[in-house]
């Protein structure tokens, strides 16, 4: 169960090398950046985010333009052979494309457009064919003009109201919502007919002066120059195919560095500028940082530092699952119901190791699950599905236990089943069928059941004292009272109904069922009382000051330094108005400030790094001046104080709000037993939900069993039969047990101990689309 | 409880709304070199191909504007025709709106001597549903006429009144104003008749918005660009309040006497929100007060009615936004300029 150990590294560097450290960062593949890490620690105003224009967006454009041009599919390849760097190398490979392709592009373009033109006319002059007339006569005629196109067919009805104009609309055709059609009107009123048209929306189309002749004449000769165009048109898309043919897969890659380059320079928007400086933070796995740093190592004058990932409690570390190659697949369901928190507990194993033995029990055949391992196998070589290795790991959990079952493709003769086994086939009564035990079976589900809720519970116990929530861990449903609860009413229904031994008499029911229960009830009040007592052992171990809890927390005291410190402090605590500043100092200039003899302030180190020692020092106000010049003189880096040095306030806070949320008796008494009955309640549902780990084993029993009967004995049709017949099972039930079984796990198991309040650990990576 | 045939209205405008368009849509929009290419563009957008298909690289400006509108009632009147409950009146809030707004447009007209301008403006639409015989209106030269066309319906009453005593056409300003008021109380009693209990009381407090807006504006335009008095402006005003009651109107009022109109007006508390962007101006402010006060109806309530009109509006901005895009690429803007005056 492991989350990957991460450290907090921070970049920084002159500005002018930000473009190239973001590739390198890019290119590592392991930094998780933390775009408001520099905000927090300067204010907003203080920094400044980089937004001007992409450099590269005009290569990228003129790429594109060759590609759509030459029909070259966009894609992600690998560049590494690609030596170009600098904007001008790309411009020249551009430009020499261009020189060859543009002028055909242009020509073909031409064509396009001519092509689209005169098929358009062709469709007027086929709306036309009615007329009769030259074409040139008509357009030719003196005191008449001819107009085409279309009209809406909304403003075509609006017509009527233009009776008094001297103007004719013959309609031709009506499609798509509008009318086709031609009007005529006299010379004289030609612009306000023409302005009326317009306002009703008529859009003219223009017949060029080249329609000669009639409807006839004139499609002959439009379909010639057509003919003419098209082969035109494919002397140049010829050629620009053979120039793909040429350039393609230099061009690709090309295109795939510079998109590449492009979107690394959008990354700069995460980077924050101070003083033309660039700064960065974020998170790489402790055991890439040696290859992120040698990788980094290639721009000059940039300092690359690392530092513990819980030095700053503002920075919530990411969360990277790391397990084996067998439970590896199944991190895919702990991400679907949410990560753990860094310094959670990681539950993929778990999650594997019960999702594989519960799939198999319910679903257990060895020739089916042989067949889903197969499926699995071929879904990860071909497609990469990410349910392909797991659907390898339960299939051969299914084929392991129809081992058991003896069921290979539900026929149950070729291997004994467990049950026919002795002295088992003996004390079960010697059952000829699986039907025959199937009491047993339910049995057996809610046994695992109660196992895998007591597992569950035990890792809450645990969590939550690792998490220092008593109150869960003690008092809580999933805790020791709420444990003790559970086993004992299980136990004792359990040896009452198996073995007749009475289990519930008074001292048990008062001890072990109504004492966890009062217990459960005032879960609130004994939780408050716990957290007081302990909170009052805190108080007493750092007092009240930050100075306490810094010598507390700090890794760095001997015994003299300790005793020196307390002794300082104590002077310094004389004077009133206090200030503690929090930050951190190069090693060098630490050893400086220990020789030193200034006696206006104290130094405690809290804890260091290969670089920097991390402290906090104390200073009255009216010297503040003389010791922030001090420190500033040794490089001292002032950072936001750890919330472990500023606790004690914060819980001063809680307990304030809690005094105000106090409840009446009757309303706490309410909440209490229906809390109760809920818990209760989950128990009994919780446990009854395992029964179908039992009711899958005997619905697929069943089910094969009707292939069995539908598929005959002998001949084609039975083989026919049971192929589909096997197929429907592996598919349909298959699906369901998969989904059944992560119902249990989510519903049952992880509601009882698991969190999920990580984020997820996302390198840094230019997008390629 | 609601029923399944208002969930399913409910649920139908909710899913026209998450096809409006984004600030993403919107960019790719302004990109375009001209009218014909947004119109392209617009017709590669769920629902606006619809409408738009018939179209081509050639629209003119005016044109793609009658469809946007168009489509704005083609998707009011599919909801319309889904919604339960014939007897709610309140759900034709629409078709009155579109109603009012034609005899305001042929009385504009008609005033102005350039009658001929309303034939094409008409939408087609409402030719079938109108309450009075719009093809009518359009040949209608006079008030009178005017007056002839609408005879049988409630909108003579209305109107009959303000030519009395005078043979003159009368001021446009006072037509709109007395078919508003009539838009906006006829809503109000269809919904007080109609409609109960929550659902009555969000559809009231739509319009009594609404009639607030109307009011904003008019102080502004008034008081603001035409300098009226106080007195006179308020004679224009919807008599109808909400948030902006006759107290509050008159002491904004006086104090537009001596500094200006806008900066007094920001700080109503419909305004609460945007009244710090910059340069915002009231029409951008009220629309942008109506964004987000409707989008938080249309995803909240739980009355059909209240929805289908929060999407109306919702359109209504959408329509502005989109004719904001044409007319800036149109007139070759920024695209920088032309997003700055979008309402987000």
């Amino acid at each position: 169960m492991a989350v990957e150990k991460m450290s907090l590294i921070s970049v920084s560097g002159p500005l002018k090398k930000v473009n190239k450290t973001l590739v390198r960062c890019c290119e590592t593949k392991c930094f998780h950046i933390e775009p408001s890490f520099y905000a927090m620690t300067y204010g907003s105003a203080q920094i400044k985010t980089l937004k001007d224009k992409d450099i590269y967006g005009g290569l990228i454009k003129r790429a594109s333009v060759i590609a759509s041009g030459l029909g070259i599919e966009a894609k992600d390849v690998p560049y590494d052979d690609v030596q170009m760097e600098a904007i001008h190398d790309f411009d020249m490979f551009f430009s020499d494309i261009e020189r060859e392709v543009l002028p055909i592009l242009e020509r073909k373009e031409e064509l396009d457009r001519s092509i689209a033109e005169y098929r358009q006319v062709l469709r007027q002059v086929d709306n036309l064919s009615d007329i009769n007339v030259d074409f040139k006569d008509l357009f030719g005629c003196k005191h008449v003009k001819v107009r085409f196109g279309k009209l809406p067919s909304e403003s075509y009805t609006k017509l009527e109201f233009y009776s008094d104009k001297s103007f004719i609309f013959v309609p031709l055709e009506e499609k798509d919502g509008y009318v086709w059609g031609v009007y005529f009107c006299s010379f004289e009123e030609s612009v306000q007919v023409d302005d009326i048209l317009t306002s009703l929306d008529f859009e003219r189309v223009h017949l060029p002066d080249f329609v000669r002749g009639d409807g006839e004449v004139a499609t002959a000769e439009l379909n010639r120059c057509l003919k003419e165009f098209d082969s035109s048109l494919k002397a140049e898309s010829e050629q620009l195919n053979e120039i793909k043919m040429r350039i393609q897969d230099e061009f690709i890659k090309v295109r795939s560095k510079l998109v590449f380059l492009s979107n690394s320079y959008e990354l700069r928007s995460q980077v924050s500028v101070i003083n033309n400086k660039f700064y960065m933070a974020g998170f790489v796995p402790t055991r890439e940082v040696k290859k992120f740093k040698e990788h980094l190592s290639s721009v000059s004058d940039i300092v690359v530092e690392e530092k513990k990932y819980f030095l700053d409690d503002r920075m919530k570390p990411p969360t990277k699952l790391r397990n084996n190659w067998l439970f590896r697949p199944f991190e895919m369901f702990v991400n679907m119901y949410g990560l753990p928190s860094y310094t959670g507990i990681d539950p993929t194993p778990y999650v594997a190791i019960t999702y594989m033995i519960i799939f198999g029990i319910m679903f257990g055949d060895l020739g089916q699950g042989l067949v889903i391992s197969l499926f699995g196998f071929i879904l990860t070589k071909w497609k990469k599905a990410k349910l392909g290795p797991i659907m390898e790991r339960i299939g051969i959990s299914s084929a392991i236990f129809g081992c058991l079952y003896g069921s290979v493709f539900g026929n149950e003769t070729i291997i004994t089943p467990f049950f026919h086994i002795e002295p088992l086939y003996t004390i079960l009564g010697k059952p000829e069928s699986i039907f025959q035990i199937s009491t047993y079976l339910l049995i057996a589900a809610l046994a695992i059941g109660v196992i895998m809720i007591v597992i569950s519970m035990s890792m809450n116990i645990v969590l939550s004292f690792k998490r220092k929530d008593y109150s869960s861990a003690i008092f809580g449903a999933n805790g020791i009272t709420g444990m003790v609860l559970y086993v004992s009413v299980v136990v004792a229904a359990a040896l009452q109904l198996a073995l007749g031994i009475e289990m519930f008499t008074m001292p048990y029911i008062l001890c072990l069922i109504i004492l966890p229960l009062a217990i459960m009830m005032f879960k609130e009040p004994l939780s408050h009382a716990l957290a007081n007592s302990i909170k009052h052992n805190v108080v007493n171990i750092r007092h009240k000051t930050v100075a306490d809890a810094a010598i507390k927390s700090s890794d760095k005291l001997d015994k003299e330094t300790l005793r020196k410190a307390r002794l300082d402090l104590d002077r310094l605590s004389d004077m009133k108005f206090i200030r503690a500043v929090y930050g951190k100092l190069a090693h060098e200039a630490y050893e400086k400030l220990m020789n030193s003899d200034n006696n206006s302030f104290v130094f405690i180190p809290v804890t260091e790094d290969d670089d920097s020692v991390y402290g906090v020092y104390f200073v009255p106000k009216k010297s503040k001046a003389s010791a922030d010049e001090v420190f500033a003189g040794l490089g001292f880096e002032k950072m936001k104080m750890p919330s472990e040095l500023t606790k004690h306030g914060k819980s001063d806070d809680n307990t304030a709000v809690r005094k105000k949320e106090k409840k009446s008796v009757g309303n706490f008494i309410i909440e209490g037993v229906i809390e109760l009955f809920e818990t209760c309640l989950s128990y009994l549902t919780n446990t009854m939900s395992f029964l179908r780990v039992g009711g899958f084993i005997l619905s697929h029993a069943g089910m094969m069993l009707v292939v069995g009967v539908l598929a005959g004995d002998g001949g084609v049709g039975t083989i026919i039969v049971q192929i589909l017949g096997n197929a429907f099972v592996i598919g349909m039930e298959g699906f369901l047990v998969g989904i059944q079984v992560l119902r249990l796990e989510f519903y049952e198991i992880f509601g009882r101990f698991y969190i999920s309040d990580g984020k997820k650990f996302e390198p840094l990576k230019a997008n390629l689309n | 409880m609601m029923s399944a045939g208002s969930a399913a209205v409910i649920a139908k405008a909710r899913a026209k709304y998450g096809k409006l368009l984004g600030l993403d849509e919107y960019k790719t929009l302004i990109s375009k070199a001209n009218v014909g290419e947004i119109v392209t563009q617009l017709k590669s957008y769920d629902d606006f191909d619809k409408d738009f298909s018939g179209v081509d690289i050639t629209v003119r400006r005016g044109q793609a504007e009658r469809l946007l509108r168009n489509r704005m009632f083609r998707v009011y009147d599919e909801l319309r025709k889904f919604c339960p409950g014939t007897k709610n009146r309140f759900n034709d809030f629409l078709l009155l709106q579109e109603e009012v707004n034609q005899i305001i447009n042929a009385a504009m007209y008609i005033g102005a001597g350039v009658y001929q301008l309303f034939i094409p403006g008409f939408p087609g639409y409402l030719t079938d549903i109108c309450s009075y015989d719009i093809l009518a209106l359009s040949k209608a030269r006079t008030y009178s006429e005017i007056l002839t066309v609408l005879e049988d319906t409630p909108y003579y009453d209305v109107l009959a009144h303000v030519a009395e005593g005078t043979k003159e056409f009368p001021p446009i300003i006072t037509i709109d104003h007395e078919l508003t008021k009539y838009l906006y109380s006829t809503l109000l009693d269809y919904i007080k008749k109609d409609m109960s209990g929550s659902d009555r009381e969000e559809a009231e407090k739509c319009i009594k918005r609404r009639c607030d807006m109307y009011n904003i504006k008019i102080c502004y335009r008034l008081k603001g660009l035409f300098k009226m008095d106080t007195q006179e402006v308020l004679r224009y005003t919807m008599p109808i309040y909400s948030r902006f009651d006759r107290n509050l109107m008159e002491q904004v009022l006086s104090i537009a006497d001596n500094e200006r109109i806008l900066p007094q007006l920001l700080k109503l508390p419909y305004f609460k929100d945007v009244a710090d962007i910059e340069g915002i101006d009231i029409e951008t402010a009220v629309y942008t007060s109506n964004k987000r006060y409707y989008e938080g109806r249309l995803a909240l309530s739980q009355s059909a009615s209240v929805v289908m009109y929060s999407l109306a509006e919702l359109m209504m901005i959408e329509n502005r936004n989109l004719t904001t895009v044409i007319e800036g690429v149109r007139y070759s803007l920024e695209p920088s300029e032309i997003e700055k005056m979008l309402i987000l």
